[in-house]
């Protein structure tokens, strides 16, 4: 995997076509993460959240699966008991699988 | 005391733990806050005693990991560290375990005096955990206490471990305990053997500690070997790390960081499955509230009617409805506010002891005590009403776990002028809806952990309406605006939201720095607020506002009624007018004149403005003084010269043309063209409430002065609005954001915006209407 942290869509060989961003996964969906792809502290303050690699997720609201025009809400997530709001420019770092 | 009788205690935790209710369980009033030296994050410490021990304990700031990326984090690892406290107590969400075990292994990393609180017994049994406690202690090798920080339970249990650990600390090592991180092992255990033959540093820090945090790359860890070694031998010791982390990279496809992230997490995840059993899983029905609370458009609706009924309880609890028992100054009981009771004690019931006590003479130090010390003093306490309501629904809306969802919905709009969701709630808090009161909305964005956002939004909360520019607003929209009222104060509004999010996009490009912080955010579980700790909350913050700030407050004051009040005229019998136009204050006033003039404000506007700068509320009484108004009680004959005009105006400003009915109940009583249901409240407010008979005679006044027009009138509004925080604002600014440089950049922009914002308005007015 080839990730580039400083730039805005970080460029990645997807290892199949599960893979995504989490930004494009929609309501209702469940996933896998696969890597943060942020700098240390977000990755730091994330994973003291819960979110870690191989952590089951289930985005509740603000998902939308459309590539071509995202939607920029918040995602919240249901990662075990703990829902977490992420803003769409992590989401857009997040990798996950479905 | 005996030395051993102090005990240092610390409270750790992450967010949403329950933290903050065990410390105030723990130390009950006994609190301080500060600031840590140099950094804007709040240092709360209190005590309690347990037989002759004196237990200091110190709530550090709720962080999710003990890396050193964020200030909360650094803060809290060089206590750990540095300040070596006998116990340390890790708050925990019982619920939670796997998640909050994590961050635990990191504690016992530390190897420091660890006690474990696991919070929230009655969610996880409400979920369906049971958890092993014993089995938990055994694996973890620390005493394991459940509790419920809402009702108490288990805190008792908690003092007794803290002492029964304390008094260990003193001759036994606290427990050696290791997460194995597989493959990063050999590295570990070579690094550790290094560090650990490095004086003194062996002495100061467990070294595989800092081994793992050198394959984290920490910064912090760098430095403390950098500082911690007699020679320069930590060169090569880092560089032969920097250089097996790339090769661990290159071997494994994962940095060192991840790997013991994710060794963390496996280990908390076989222990939970060790410790805990799930006997049933309840529907959760906090995500369907969210499914409401937290949509785009329904969630902004939320937001505005909970703030609404928020603001609206707050400020009517403290000044607007009449619900306090009072035995007033003609010795009858009477319901008023609480605001309305302080001030009748610091206005009546005090200076009426003192009379009967002392019989002072008139004179300098009659002056001193009455109209400095004591109105000053009053004036601290009578924000405490306020302060006292605002921060009790603000703790309901803490703790019920709403905070969080308004931080969702509003921040991407917030987030476009560099501000938090969360700046929301300080800024209607402020005045955003006009009518609040900018200093406890400054103490209130303590709740925001992104203290970028959190300084930026102190630094615009001033630029909202507070309630004491209401009357000034009031005085001249009834003097020149009567029949655009509506239109005015949506304007009014409308202005001051577009100039504060304006300088705060400008200020933080500009000053402040950084990139706003990308939205992360727990959303915590919905629970119903604890009485106890709700009044605790609102009881601890009004307390700490009268001790802290209140005492800023009164030097100013005083100071401020030294300007007001000399040089004292030759002739006792000077009238108050004459006396305050050879003030010092008066004097001050010319000085500005030269360039007030740009913006049509001659000295005695001046003067009222200064007397602003110690609370808004001042700004009327003074243009009251400086325009006569409280001569003219006295003097008929100069009254006269103008009545015919005055009367006319009166009669033009009522609109009804009627002498017959009291002043109070004629004036300003023209139908409101009503532009919204809250509009019509604050013009109701502002016909009624906000202007009193000296205000009123004031608007007749100005009307009549040569020197005052709609425009004058206009751009003194725009000035009051954006000038000068009050004194007892400056002052919270400095204690909040812990540096004084954040409150003089707020004096210093605010007052050269209004200065800037005012001579552009009123010299291009005059431009276009061919008056320059």
């Amino acid at each position: 995997m080839i990730a580039n942290i400083d730039s805005p869509t970080p460029e990645i060989a997807f290892r199949s076509e599960k893979v995504d961003y989490l930004c494009h996964f929609s309501e209702g969906q469940s996933g896998t993460i696969v890597d943060l792809i942020l700098e240390p502290e977000l990755q730091g303050r994330l994973m003291g959240m819960g979110l870690f690699t191989g952590t089951r997720f289930r985005v509740l609201q603000g998902g939308n699966a459309s590539k071509t025009k995202p939607s920029s809400r918040p995602i919240l997530l249901a990662i075990g008991n703990t829902r977490i709001a992420i803003g769409h420019s992590i989401a857009s770092k997040i990798l996950v699988e479905k | 005391m005996d030395e051993h009788n102090e005990i240092l205690a610390a409270l750790v935790g992450q967010p949403n733990s329950g933290k903050s209710t065990v410390f105030n369980y723990l130390t009950g009033l006994h609190q301080t806050v500060a600031n840590y030296p140099g950094v804007t994050v709040v240092k709360k410490s209190g005590h309690y005693h347990d037989g002759k021990r004196h237990i200091e304990v110190v709530d550090l700031p709720g962080t999710y990991s003990l890396t050193s990326y964020s200030q909360e984090e650094r803060v809290t690892r060089d206590f750990l560290l540095l300040e070596r406290p006998e116990v340390v107590v890790i708050v925990i969400d019982a619920s939670n375990l796997r998640r909050h075990l994590y961050f635990v292994f990191q504690l016992l990393e530390l190897q420091i005096p660890l006690v474990i609180c696991l919070n929230m017994m009655d969610i996880a049994h409400r979920r369906g955990f049971s958890i092993d406690i014993a089995e938990l202690e055994k694996v973890l090798g620390v005493p394991v206490i459940p509790a419920n920080g809402r009702t108490g339970e288990g805190l008792e249990e908690l003092r007794r471990q803290i002492n029964i650990i304390s008094a260990k600390h003193d001759h036994e090592s606290p427990v050696t305990w290791k997460v194995n991180y597989g493959a990063l092992e050999p590295l570990i255990e070579e690094f550790d053997k290094i560090l650990s033959q490095k004086e003194p540093l062996v002495q100061d820090f467990p070294t595989r500690w800092l081994a793992v945090k050198l394959l984290e790359n920490d910064r912090e860890a760098r430095r403390i070997i950098q500082h911690h070694t007699h020679d320069k031998d930590w060169e090569p010791l880092l560089e032969s790390c920097v250089k097996k982390v790339e090769d661990y990279e290159k071997q494994s496809g994962d940095s060192p960081r991840k790997t013991i992230a994710s060794s963390r997490n496996t280990l908390a995840e076989t222990i939970e499955k060790q410790t805990v059993q799930r006997t049933f899983v309840p529907h959760r029905n906090s995500d369907t509230l969210d499914l409401i609370l937290c949509h785009p458009f329904l969630g902004l609706i939320s937001v505005a009617a909970v703030m609404f009924i928020t603001f609206q309880l707050a400020f009517n609890l403290a000044d607007g409805w009449t619900w306090f028992p009072w035995i007033n100054e003609a010795g009858v009981f009477e319901w008023n506010t609480p605001l309305g009771v302080v001030d009748s004690i610091f206005s009546i019931w005090i200076p009426a002891l003192l009379d009967s006590c002392f019989h002072l003479p008139e004179g300098d130090l009659h002056s001193l005590i009455y109209d400095g010390v004591i109105a000053g003093i009053g004036g601290v306490l009578t924000f405490v009403p306020t302060i006292f309501f605002i921060f009790l629904f603000i703790s309901i809306l803490e703790q019920s776990g709403y905070i969080a969802r308004v931080v969702v919905v509003l921040d991407r709009l917030m987030r476009f002028f560099g501000l938090h969701g969360q700046s929301i709630l300080p800024m209607i808090l402020g005045g955003g809806i006009v009518g609040g009161c900018a200093l406890p909305a400054v103490m209130a964005t303590r709740s925001m952990r992104e203290q970028r956002e959190r300084i930026l939004t102190i630094m615009v909360v001033p630029l909202m309406n507070c309630g004491a520019k209401v009357p000034v607003f009031a005085l001249l929209i009834s003097a020149f605006f009567l029949e655009y009222q509506g239109l005015i104060l949506a304007a009014i509004i409308l202005i001051s939201w577009t100039i504060a999010l304006i300088v705060a996009s400008v200020l933080g490009k500009l000053f402040i720095g950084g990139e706003p912080s990308p939205l992360v955010i727990e959303l915590p579980t919905y629970q119903v607020p604890g009485l106890r700790d709700m009044l605790f909350t609102a009881g601890l913050q009004s307390w700490w506002f009268v001790k802290k700030a209140g005492t800023i407050i009164l030097a100013v004051n005083v100071f401020l009624w030294v300007l007001m009040y000399y040089p004292r005229p030759a002739d006792p019998n000077t009238d108050a007018a004459t006396q305050l136009a050879n003030s010092y204050a008066a004097q001050m006033g010319r000085v500005f004149e030269p360039a007030s003039q740009y913006a049509g404000f001659d000295w005695r506007d001046n003067v009222a403005l200064i007397g602003g700068f110690a609370a808004k509320e001042v700004i009327v009484s003074t243009m009251a003084t400086m325009y006569g108004i409280e001569t003219e009680n006295e003097n008929d004959e100069e009254d006269n010269e103008n009545s015919t005009n005055e009367t006319e105006i009166e009669n033009d400003i009522n609109g009804i043309g009627s002498v017959d009915k009291p002043e109070e109940e004629n004036i300003l009583k023209e139908p409101v063209d009503v532009q919204g249901k809250g509009l019509t409240m604050e013009l109701e407010e502002i016909k009624t409430d906000n202007l009193d008979i000296q205000g009123k005679r004031l608007a007749i006044r100005l009307r009549a002065e040569a020197g005052w027009t709609p425009l004058k009138a206009f751009v003194f509004i725009l000035f009051v609005m954006i000038y000068n925080p009050c004194l007892a604002t400056c002052a919270v600014i400095w204690r909040e954001t812990g540096h004084i440089k954040y409150m003089l950049m707020t004096m210093a922009y605010t007052n050269g915006l209004a200065f800037l914002v005012a001579v552009m308005v009123y010299q291009l007015a005059l431009f276009l209407t061919g008056h320059l």
